[in-house]
């Protein structure tokens, strides 16, 4: 029979890396010159004993709209959601809608108005995380359901989630028709009349 | 290392696979990294060849201290060297 030996080429030099770190804590302090030279040291030879802190993961949205009948330069603002700052899960939901729009595959720009019409609404909807940024420009009314659901939920979350947005904001739009803005009472009244 | 042979030690912690070359000896077959690791069952699975990895993260971490080697490093390398874990 033969017998193949695997030879675990890590497992030791790791252990040993973790040894050298706690030696140096035990010697020299937690975050020493020392300790930090011997944490810099081993990862130059291709060894990472110290699983790296996860950069925490953190999503902004800033959603604006503009055009209409009538131009207010106050409610054409952007208003940002800090994500991270809502209700894991209104946070967790828009970040699944985020990926389920594939936001950050989209075009820069969606819906193109016909010539000639001055009155068209547009949302424009940027989002960051770590890594990426986008920004779309979306024309009213919005055709893609994914998007059209991400854009719902991020109204939503303006008219109910005051301490994660930056400036807070009153205003909203009308889920009915997706088109003019109120404020919040007149919105609720606005939509029960419809 | 010896007259006519060319090479200036047996191991280079500075620079593991640098300390000789030779047409007796061979060259120095250590690796300083990883991703150079030794899968061999000759020299007892290469623990003299793959040594030049830690060996080098010795020479890494003692630059980075600075002073003696033997004064701080050392003694880390020493003391993990004789822990029983």
């Amino acid at each position: 029979m033969l017998c193949v030996m695997i030879v675990r080429p890590n497992r030791g030099f790791k252990r040993f890396a973790k040894i050298t770190n706690d030696i140096a804590v035990r010697i020299y302090g937690l975050k020493s010159a020392e300790q930090q030279a011997v944490r810099g040291g081993w990862p130059a030879v291709g060894i990472a004993a110290w699983r790296e802190r996860r950069r925490r993961y953190t999503v902004r949205i800033e959603f604006s709209q503009a055009g209409g009948i009538v131009y207010f330069p106050g409610l054409n603002k952007p208003i940002t959601v800090e994500v991270d700052q809502l209700d894991v899960k209104d946070a967790e939901e828009l970040k699944r809608l985020v990926d389920a729009s594939h936001f950050f595959d989209l075009p820069a720009a969606i819906g193109l108005p016909v010539k000639g019409i001055a009155d068209y609404q547009f949302y424009t909807l940027a989002i960051s995380d770590n890594d990426r940024q986008h920004s779309v420009r979306i024309l009213v009314p919005v055709e893609d359901p994914a998007l059209l659901d991400l854009i719902q939920a991020v109204q939503n979350i303006l008219n109910s989630a005051p301490t994660a947005i930056q400036p807070p904001s009153i205003r909203t739009i009308c889920p009915a028709d997706r088109f003019h803005l109120y404020h919040p009472q007149s919105l609720r009244e606005c939509c029960n009349s419809q | 290392m010896a007259a006519g042979i060319n090479g200036v030690a047996s191991r280079s912690m500075k620079d593991p696979g640098s300390a000789f070359d030779d047409p007796i000896l061979g060259k120095d077959p250590q690796p300083k990294h990883m991703k150079d690791f030794v899968q061999t069952f000759d020299d007892n699975d290469g623990v003299h060849i793959n040594s030049g990895i830690p060996n080098h993260a010795f020479y890494q971490v003692a630059t980075r201290i600075g002073g003696h080697a033997w004064g701080k490093v050392g003694r880390i390398w020493y003391d993990a060297l004789r822990d029983d874990r």
